[in-house]
C-alpha cells in the first residue's frame, strides 16, 4: 500500500461521515446544471454552484422512470414507469416536444431501450409486445424498431443480426448518424439506411493470452454522454485470467470508429460502478453492498486504483462526478443528493430535492447545456426554486 | 351483483354458507379425457363462457385443462371478477368455486404435500425437484401455490405468459424469467447441468439454451400434469363426506402448549358437504377452556375449510384447514387467526365411537427417577372409576394413585423408577392406547427455541403487524449423550426467560434497539412500520436479532442455566398483498 493510499484512508476514516458540520471553505462542483427526474412527474433543474433548484420540467407521460440525454445535450428522451410512453423533452425550452406510445387496443408495447439518431429525426427502440386475447395473452418477440420521433410511427422493424433475438441491448449511433452500434461483448455495426449489419467486433477474446472478456454498458441511459468523446466509450470490463482462472477488472477505452480498444487490468474483479471524471484522467467507482460502501479512485493515466475508502453510504446508491470533477454526488434512492469532496472523500453537504428521485442524474456543464450550439440553456429555464 | 368487493367479502367466508343442493361433491366425478375435463355445470359454463369458448363436448378453453386446490380456484375467480369484468352473485361464486374444486380438483396425494399453503404456515420450504424453478416462482409467491396446480403443457405455458403480461418486470433481473446471453437458467444451474452431463460420462450434448421460464414451463408440465393416476383414482372413489359425530381434539399451540377437547360435527341440512360444529377445548398447562362453534365445507371429498368463533361477539374468528383421511375417522391440519394467520394450533381430530379414546397427556416428559408426579390423561369415554392397574405407562412407571376421573380426564400420580428406560412411552387406559404422548428421560441437556427461524413484520402505524411466537423446548441427548442424534428426546415446552440479542448482519445498525419487544411468554411484538428518524438514513425498524431463551431445570444437573436461541428477521409490512384475502380489494 502506498503512502498516498494510507493518507487517503486515514483522512477518509476521520472525515467521511454525513451530518458532520464543516467549517472549511465551500468547495464548488462547478457552474453546471444538474438534471434529475423524480416523482411524480418532474425533472428538477439545479444550479450546481449553489445547489438550489432553479427550475422544473413537467413530464406529461407520467412518472419519468428512465431518462437519456442526447449527445448534443438538447433533448431528454424519457421512458415512463409503465415502459409504454416515450416523451421527448426540449431542454432549453423546458417543454415537451412529443409524447407517444405504441400500445393500442388490447396490445401493449413495452419499450426497453431507446436511442435517438443525432439529428433527432428518428429513434431505434427495443420493444416487446403483449397482446391480451379473450382468454389468454400472447407475448411477442423482442424487436428492434425504428420510429419517427415526431409522431411515434413505426418506420420499420429491424431484423436481428444473424436472427439472434436479444432481450436487452445497448444502442449507440456514430456521431454522423450513419452507423448504429449494438453494444455488447460482441459489437454489431449496422448502417442506418437499411439497417443491415456491415461489421462486427468481438471483444470477448481481444488478444492472445488475455482470456475471456465481458463488457457492461449499463442499459438505456447508462452510457456517459457528457464526459466521453463522441464515438468513444470508457467503461469497465472483466477478464478471466486464462492461467489462474482469476477474474480481473479493468478499464477499456473503446474508439468505435477506429475499432480500437485500449484495455488494462486494475485488480481483482469487484462490483464497482464507474464514473468518468471530465478530465478523462481520473474516474471514480462505487462499491455498494449492504454494510460495505467504498469510494474508489482510478488513475487512468497511471492505470491503477489509487484509493479505496469506506464511507457511510446507502444500501442503494449511484455516483456522478461534478462538472469540474472535484465533487462526487451520491444519489438514489430517496430525495437527497449527498456531496463529497472527490480528493478527500470528505462529506460536504446534502441537497434535498422536492421529491423522490426516479431517473438517471445528469451533470451538464453550463456551456453547451440545453442548446446544440453551446450557448447554454440556463436562461431558458423557468424559475421554480422549490428548495 | 355488480360490486366485486361484496362478492369477494362473501367468498372470503370460504364458501361456508349454503351451497345449492344441486352441487353435491359426488354429483359428477370424472377422470381426465384426452381433450380435457368437460365442464358439466351449466352455471359455470354460463359464467365463464363469455371469454372461454365451449365445444360440443363441453370442453372449455383454459378451464378444461386445469385442476387446482380450492384456494387457487378462488384466486382465479377473484382475478376474473376484479380484472376481467366477471359479475357473480356471492352464492353463484360459491357454487362455481365448489364445482371447480370438486371436478377440477386435486387428489389427496396431490394436495397433501402442499397443505402448508392452505394452512398458512410460515415454513422454509425447499422444492428439491428443481431449485431453479423454486427460485423463479418463490421470488414472488409461495411454492405452495405452484404445488397446488395441475395443468397441461400448453396451460403452464399460458400461465407463464399471463405472469409476463401483468408483471413485465419479471422478464428482467427482478424476476429472472428471461436472461440475456446463451442458455437458460442461472450460471449455477448451467454449471450443475454441465457437471451432471460430465457425470453421465462426459457425453457432449447441445447446451440447454432455453430461457428460465421455458425451462420452468417444461418442468412444471412434467411434474404437475393435468392427467394423473392419483386423480383418476380419487375422482372415481370420491364420495360425499360423512363426518357427523363426536371427535376428540388434540392440538398444540406454540407458546400455550397442548390442547385437548371434543368437537361435535353435524351435517348442514341446507347444504351438501357442509357441516356445523360445536367444540370445547382446554389448554392443558393453564386449564383455560375455550368453547367454539362454526361451520365448514368439505371440498373434493377431503379438504375441510371451516370457520369458528367463541361465544362472545368480540372473540376472534379462527379459520380451519384440515385434510380428511380416506378412512374418514381422522383429520388434521391447522386452525389459525391473526392478521397474518400467525397464531395457530396444529390440530388432529379423531372420530369417537362408544369405546374409550386416549388422546394424550398434559406432560410431554417424565423425569427418572421421580415420585408422586401428577399426570393428567385426556380422552373421551374414559372409564369412570378405573383401577390404578388399568393405567399403563410401560416399564418403570407405576401409577400409585387415581386422583380423579371424568369421561374426559383422568388424573393420576406416578412414580418413575431410576432404571425406567428413557424414550417414548405409550399410554394405555383399560386396554385403549395412544402412541407416545410422552417420553421418559434422565437429564435435560439443552433447550431448543422454535421456530428456529422466525419472521415478524413491522406494523401498527399504517399496516397490521405480524407477531411471532417462540417456544423453548427441553432436549435430552438420550443414551448416547450426543446432540442431534436419533435418540434425542423432545421433552416439551419449558418456562424459559426470554431476551433479545443483536444478530449482526450489517455494521453498526443496532437492530436490537429498534425491532420490537419480546414478552416473557415468548411472543415477539414488532415495532411500528414507517421511517424512524432515530435511525441513520431514516431507516425503518427492520433488523435481525437473536431470540434467546434461558432455563434452569430443577435438579437437572446442569452446572449453569441452559440457553437456546433462534434467529428472528423483522421485516417490512406486506404493502402489496396478493393473497386471497386481499386480491381485488
Amino acid at each position: 500500500m502506498t503512502a498516498r493510499v494510507l493518507v487517503a484512508i486515514t483522512c477518509a476514516a476521520l472525515c467521511a461521515a454525513p451530518g458532520r458540520a464543516q467549517n472549511a471553505p465551500r468547495l464548488s462542483g462547478g457552474d453546471g446544471l444538474l438534471y434529475i427526474g423524480g416523482y411524480p412527474n418532474h425533472i428538477w433543474i439545479l444550479d450546481e454552484a449553489s445547489g438550489n433548484t432553479i427550475g422544473t420540467i413537467q413530464v406529461k407521460s407520467g412518472i419519468p422512470r428512465r431518462m437519456g440525454l442526447s449527445r448534443d445535450r438538447t433533448r431528454f428522451y424519457i421512458i415512463d414507469a409503465t415502459s409504454e410512453f416515450i416523451e421527448v423533452i426540449d431542454i432549453a425550452a423546458s417543454s415537451t416536444l412529443a409524447t407517444f406510445r405504441l400500445s393500442a387496443g388490447n396490445r401493449r408495447v413495452r419499450i426497453n431501450s431507446l436511442e435517438a439518431d443525432p439529428s433527432h429525426r428518428y429513434a431505434v427502440i427495443l420493444t416487446r409486445a403483449a397482446t391480451r386475447l379473450r382468454d389468454r395473452v400472447e407475448i411477442g418477440p423482442s424487436e428492434l424498431q425504428q420510429i419517427d420521433l415526431k409522431d411515434g410511427r413505426v418506420l420499420r422493424t429491424i431484423p436481428w443480426p444473424d436472427a439472434q433475438e436479444q432481450d436487452s441491448v445497448n444502442l449507440m449511433f456514430s456521431p454522423d448518424g450513419k452507423l448504429l452500434y449494438l453494444l455488447g461483448t460482441e459489437i454489431r455495426i449496422l448502417e442506418t439506411e437499411t439497417f443491415t449489419q456491415v461489421d462486427r467486433w468481438d471483444l470477448s477474446s481481444l488478444e492472445e493470452g488475455l482470456g475471456q472478456v465481458s463488457v457492461s454498458f449499463g442499459g438505456f441511459g447508462g452510457l456517459d454522454t457528457i464526459n466521453d468523446e463522441p464515438g468513444t466509450l470508457t467503461t469497465t470490463m472483466t477478464v478471466q485470467d486464462p492461467v489462474h482462472g482469476r477474474r480481473l477488472m479493468g478499464v477499456a477505452r473503446i474508439d468505435l470508429a477506429a475499432k480500437h480498444l485500449n484495455f488494462y487490468t486494475l485488480g481483482p474483479a469487484a462490483g464497482v460502478s464507474f464514473a468518468l471524471a471530465p478530465d478523462h484522467k481520473r474516474a471514480y467507482g462505487l462499491e455498494s453492498s449492504v454494510g460495505r460502501y467504498q469510494f474508489w479512485t482510478f488513475d487512468l493515466d497511471k492505470r491503477r486504483v489509487v484509493s479505496r475508502v469506506e464511507f457511510e453510504g446507502r444500501p442503494r446508491m449511484s455516483l456522478k462526478t461534478s462538472s469540474n470533477g472535484r465533487l462526487l454526488y451520491i444519489y438514489n434512492a430517496g430525495e437527497t443528493i449527498d456531496i463529497y469532496d472527490g480528493a478527500s472523500y470528505r462529506y460536504l453537504r446534502t441537497i434535498v430535492l422536492p421529491g423522490d428521485v426516479t431517473t438517471q442524474f445528469y451533470v451538464v456543464p453550463r456551456a453547451g447545456a440545453g442548446t446544440s450550439d453551446g450557448r447554454g440553456g440556463a436562461a431558458a429555464v423557468r424559475p421554480g426554486g422549490r428548495r | 351483483m355488480s360490486n366485486p368487493g361484496a362478492v369477494i367479502a362473501i367468498l372470503l367466508a370460504c364458501g361456508l354458507t349454503a351451497v345449492a343442493a344441486s352441487q353435491p361433491a359426488t354429483s359428477r366425478v370424472s377422470a381426465v379425457p384426452e381433450g380435457g375435463i368437460p365442464v358439466t355445470d351449466e352455471e359455470t359454463r354460463r359464467a365463464c363462457g363469455s371469454c372461454h369458448a365451449t365445444d360440443d363436448k363441453h370442453i372449455m378453453t383454459r378451464i378444461s385443462h386445469r385442476r387446482a386446490s380450492p384456494e387457487n380456484w378462488e384466486l382465479t375467480l377473484r382475478r376474473m371478477m376484479s380484472l376481467n369484468n366477471v359479475n357473480l352473485a356471492p352464492e353463484a361464486a360459491r357454487r362455481i368455486l365448489k364445482y371447480l374444486s370438486n371436478q377440477h380438483g386435486l387428489a389427496p396425494e396431490e394436495a397433501r404435500p402442499a397443505m402448508f399453503d392452505a394452512e398458512r404456515r410460515l415454513i422454509e420450504y425447499s422444492y428439491k425437484a428443481d431449485a431453479d424453478v423454486q427460485q423463479l416462482c418463490s421470488t414472488c409467491h409461495s411454492m405452495g401455490r405452484v404445488l397446488n396446480e395441475r395443468r397441461t403443457r400448453e396451460e403452464w405455458s399460458l400461465l407463464l405468459a399471463m405472469h409476463r403480461y401483468y408483471y413485465p418486470l419479471i422478464d428482467g433481473s427482478s424476476g429472472g424469467f428471461r436472461r440475456s446471453g446463451g442458455g437458460g437458467g442461472s450460471a449455477n444451474a448451467q454449471a450443475r447441468r454441465s457437471a451432471a452431463r460430465q457425470e453421465e460420462g462426459g457425453e457432449r450434448r447441445p447446451p440447454d439454451n432455453r430461457q428460465p421460464f421455458e425451462r420452468a414451463g417444461d418442468h412444471l408440465a412434467d411434474a404437475f400434469p393435468l392427467r394423473s393416476e392419483a386423480w383418476t383414482t380419487w375422482s372415481a372413489a370420491m364420495r360425499a363426506p360423512r363426518l357427523d359425530g363426536r371427535w376428540t381434539l388434540v392440538g398444540h399451540q406454540l407458546g400455550k402448549g397442548r390442547v385437548f377437547g371434543e368437537v361435535v360435527i353435524a351435517p348442514d341440512p341446507d347444504s351438501p358437504d357442509s357441516f356445523v360444529t360445536r367444540g370445547q377445548m382446554t389448554y392443558a398447562r393453564t386449564g383455560e377452556s375455550v368453547a367454539r362453534s362454526g361451520r365448514a365445507i368439505v371440498y373434493t371429498g377431503f379438504q375441510w375449510r371451516g370457520r369458528s368463533s367463541g361465544p362472545q361477539d368480540a372473540s376472534p374468528t379462527w379459520s380451519e384447514v384440515m385434510l380428511v383421511e380416506r378412512s374418514g375417522s381422522e383429520m388434521s391440519g391447522r386452525w389459525f387467526t391473526g392478521d397474518h394467520a400467525e397464531t395457530g394450533i396444529d390440530i388432529t381430530l379423531r372420530r369417537v365411537s362408544s369405546d374409550p379414546v386416549v388422546a394424550g397427556t398434559d406432560l410431554a416428559a417424565l423425569r427418572a427417577p421421580a415420585s408422586g408426579q401428577r399426570l393428567r390423561i385426556f380422552g373421551a369415554n374414559l372409564p369412570p372409576n378405573p383401577a390404578v392397574t388399568d393405567v399403563d405407562l410401560g416399564h418403570g412407571i407405576r401409577v400409585t394413585r387415581l386422583v380423579s376421573a371424568t369421561p374426559q380426564v383422568l388424573t393420576v400420580e406416578v412414580d418413575v423408577a431410576a432404571d425406567a428406560r428413557p424414550g417414548p412411552r405409550d399410554v394405555s387406559v383399560a386396554g385403549f392406547t395412544t402412541s407416545a404422548p410422552l417420553v421418559v428421560y434422565a437429564r435435560m441437556d439443552a433447550i431448543r427455541v422454535v421456530p428456529r427461524s422466525g419472521m415478524a413484520r413491522l406494523g401498527g402505524a399504517a399496516m397490521e403487524p405480524r407477531l411471532e411466537q417462540f417456544e423453548a423446548r427441553g432436549i435430552s441427548y438420550g443414551a448416547d449423550g450426543r446432540p442431534a442424534t436419533a435418540d434425542d428426546l423432545d421433552l416439551g415446552p419449558v418456562e424459559a426467560r426470554w431476551s433479545l440479542e443483536e444478530y449482526t448482519a450489517t455494521f453498526k445498525d443496532d437492530d436490537v434497539q429498534f425491532v420490537g419487544e419480546l414478552g416473557q411468554d415468548g411472543l415477539f411484538t414488532p415495532a411500528v412500520d414507517g421511517p424512524n428518524p432515530k435511525r441513520s438514513g431514516n431507516r425503518n425498524n427492520v433488523g435481525d436479532v437473536w431470540v434467546v431463551a434461558t432455563f434452569a431445570p430443577d435438579g437437572g444437573g446442569a452446572a449453569r442455566p441452559l440457553r437456546g436461541r433462534a434467529h428472528l428477521l423483522v421485516t417490512v409490512p406486506i404493502y402489496m398483498d396478493w393473497s386471497p384475502r386481499q386480491v381485488g380489494q
